[in-house]
């Protein structure tokens, strides 16, 4: 018994000497832990270039975060040249309230985007799309310290790069990740995101690119499973996340769901579930898997869209209940006018009193918009 | 346990938590825990002192249940006191997360409780506790193996507990928690019972950190010892930590103080109700009032009031039907929780014989 505490307080210390943070310069491993939480670096030689406290916009009303901590990591590949980067930013301190979407997630301007939950207290979603690198606008201090460490490296840093952002956030905490990928050393800088040969029209007419982009974004919907178990600690630490351009095959082996059906099949096979109770919730399983898009219905618009119908149908049906019982037009638009307001009235009134004296305070289940100082420009 | 088991334990063990993860592997009866029992790769906290693991098990699911959760895992650990039982904590946890949440917007509403706090609730996530007199009797699988294990040495259990019980969920996972404290070690029954629900109050964040595997500080106090120190003290270590964060300069001085006035008046928030909630009963109540208060205002007849009320409130019940279902309709696959909140039996369910399936 006195060796399993023995064990734990052990454990417990050798935690925390592992979870000393990275410094500019360190290699970083496979699963870097940043602030009480994991983040998946896809498969290569990934160094941490810069690590500061970051910026949040809205900077008020998300409760005591502490601070954001923004990393920026660097990935060399085997020729010794700089092919991929990272930035993430993460809140130090866990927060009662939540935090919300990324505006990127929401726009209809990019090569992909995808919402998988879209809620008050809980955003998951990812985006493709591809950065311009303007070195004349002002960059975030981590972004400075990268700037420096490639300097150093003589790495050259580049003028494009296709963005794949992953957002996760739950009632506590928050992980903003965006992987840029170097597709072309040659390519020239853009005078504008727009006019980049990366935009979405242009990415059309170039196979070689649309290629490209099709595989990071089959990459990212393998990913964002990755990033949401990081919110929770549940990534083993050597676990190896493939990269963009890996195998059809090492992808679908690598996802979330593969991992949780094999999970299924042990159960199955240890007898904790009947072979009738494993393969419905297999057949459950590829069912969510296909519906990537679960949730993605915001409930706020779901809620105000339910409201007005059912308010515009009832305030019809009034004026015609009253119209039928006085046969009087203005009658009938007098009551009509009057209890829509009445009530109405009522029920803002409700809502503050609810608000006021209720068991706990209330807001919409509406998905906010948060994000933070980034190092390109994507719009 | 062999010697090369028991290094093989340790190796996992201090590799899962210098990684900050911890494996599905778990404590077996007869082992000890302090602050944290490991179960179905998250953390389960426990208040300060040895826990005994007692029983461990799953919870028995119909055939048909709905939702790729794998099996729920249930844990029955027993804190002593020489030959008597003192406490017990039973927990019980999904084995795989959901992707699409549970299908229980309001987990909490089940609870019979003399103390209770809905701490939030929203479309996916729901947290709360409550308190209440407990009789310790039949139970699920884990509880009949710790019951096993409590009678094979020979140790005294009251038949009477005050439970504190705790319910949180996510789109991803949930813990249903009952920590079962016995009335001895504490004051008279109503002081008790506050006393616990104060306590319960403050502890249930600690499980909310367990999901997400940030348990990392000492293990929270006991419910009497706690009575005796900080009331506040989530409140003391948060501005202890903002404290640092400005002696590190990774904030200013003026965005730590206006964080520390936040965090004093920090607390969940749940979603504002439907908005178009015709169930409540101020709803059904005020709407036909303010109806027929406005009709007979205006046409000065109350038979005609009535009438146009009457009708009114007829015509609402089946707009109301109506819209709802073309909504649940349209919007039915893309917002619907597939996964039904599982059966789970409680020690104390002497109504449902372990293992019985509703």
């Amino acid at each position: 018994m006195r060796s399993v505490v023995g064990l734990l307080v052990l454990a417990i210390l050798f935690a925390s000497a592992a979870r000393a943070e990275l410094a500019p310069g360190d290699r970083a491993p496979p699963v870097l832990a940043i602030a009480g939480k994991q983040v998946p670096l896809p498969e290569g030689n990934w160094i941490v270039a810069g690590r500061a406290p970051g910026a949040v916009t809205p900077g008020k009303d998300l409760g005591s975060y502490g601070t954001i901590w923004n990393v920026v990591l660097l990935r060399i590949s085997p020729r010794g040249a700089l092919d991929a980067m990272a930035e993430i930013n993460v809140n130090d301190m866990a927060v009662d309230d939540g935090w919300g979407v990324a505006a990127d997630c929401q726009r209809s301007d990019l090569v992909l985007t995808v919402v998988r939950s879209r809620a008050g207290w809980d955003a998951t979603c990812f985006f493709v799309t591809h950065t311009i690198w303007n070195r004349d606008t002002a960059l975030p201090a981590a972004w400075r310290q990268a700037n420096a460490v490639a300097a150093q490296r003589g790495l050259i840093l580049p003028a494009t790069t296709v963005t794949a952002g992953f957002r996760v956030a739950n009632r506590r905490d928050i992980i903003d990740v965006r992987f840029h990928f170097l597709a072309d050393p040659a390519d020239v800088p853009a005078t504008n995101w727009n006019a980049s040969q990366w935009s979405r029209d242009q990415l059309q007419q170039d196979r070689w690119r649309l290629a490209f982009d099709r595989s990071v974004a089959e990459w990212s919907a393998m990913m964002i499973g990755h990033v949401e178990a990081g919110l929770k600690n549940r990534l083993p630490p050597t676990w190896i996340t493939p990269a963009p351009g890996a195998a059809e095959a090492s992808l679908d082996r690598a996802s979330i769901m593969s991992l949780r059906q094999r999970r299924l099949a042990a159960l199955r096979s240890s007898g904790l579930l009947s072979a009738a109770q494993a393969d419905r919730q297999s057949a459950l399983l590829r069912q969510a898997e296909a519906d990537d898009s679960h949730d993605a219905i915001d409930p706020g618009a779901d809620d105000f869209y339910r409201l007005l119908s059912y308010q515009g149908l009832s305030v019809t049906s009034d004026a015609l209940v009253t119209f039928m019982w006085t046969a009087q037009s203005v009658q009938a638009a007098a009551v009509t006018l009057l209890q829509a307001s009445l009530r109405t009235g009522r029920s803002y009134a409700v809502a503050y009193l609810w608000d006021w004296y209720g068991d706990t305070p209330t807001r919409p289940d509406i998905a906010r918009t948060v994000d933070f100082a980034y190092g390109g420009v994507d719009r | 346990m062999r010697l090369t088991d028991k290094c093989l334990a340790a190796v996992v063990l201090l590799l899962a938590l210098a990684g900050g993860m911890l494996p599905a592997w778990a404590a077996e009866p007869g082992e000890t825990v302090q602050g944290i029992l490991p179960l179905a790769d998250r953390q389960l906290p426990l208040p300060r002192g040895e826990w005994i693991v007692a029983g461990m098990g799953v919870q028995t699911q119909p055939q048909d249940a709905a939702g790729p959760f794998g099996v729920v895992r249930s844990a029955v650990l027993i804190q002593r006191s020489g030959d008597r039982v003192t406490a017990i904590a039973e927990f019980n946890t999904n084995e795989i997360a959901l992707s699409d949440g549970w299908d229980a917007p309001h987990p909490c509403d089940a609870a019979a409780a003399d103390f209770r706090l809905d701490r939030y609730h929203s479309r996916l996530d729901a947290a709360c506790v409550s308190v209440a007199t407990s009789h310790i009797t039949g139970g699920p699988p884990a509880w009949q193996q710790a019951l096993g294990f409590i009678a094979s040495r020979h140790w005294q259990c009251d038949e009477t507990m005050l439970t504190a019980a705790f319910v949180v969920s996510d789109r991803q996972d949930f813990v249903d928690a009952r920590l079962h404290f016995d009335p001895a070690g504490l004051p008279g029954q109503d002081d008790a019972q506050r006393i616990l629900f104060a306590w319960a109050t403050r502890f249930a964040p600690e499980f909310e950190k367990g999901l997400a595997n940030q348990l990392t500080g000492p293990p929270f106090d006991g419910p009497l010892r706690a009575a005796l120190l900080s009331d506040t003290p989530t409140l003391d270590s948060r501005l202890l930590e903002l404290e640092a964060l400005q002696g590190d300069g990774a904030i200013s001085a003026a965005d730590a103080l206006s964080q520390q006035q936040a965090a004093q008046n920090e607390r969940p928030r749940s979603a504002e109700p439907e908005p178009v909630s015709v169930d409540g009963w101020y709803y059904r109540l005020s709407t036909p009032l303010i109806n027929l208060v406005t009709a007979y205002g205006v046409t000065q007849s109350a038979p005609l009031a009535v009438a146009i009320a009457l009708t009114e409130h007829v015509a609402h019940t089946f707009v109301y039907a109506a819209t709802q279902a073309s909504w649940d309709r349209a919007t039915g696959q893309a917002t619907r929780h597939t996964s039904a909140w599982p059966v789970l039996i409680h020690i104390g369910d002497t109504d449902k014989p372990a293992g019985a399936t509703s």
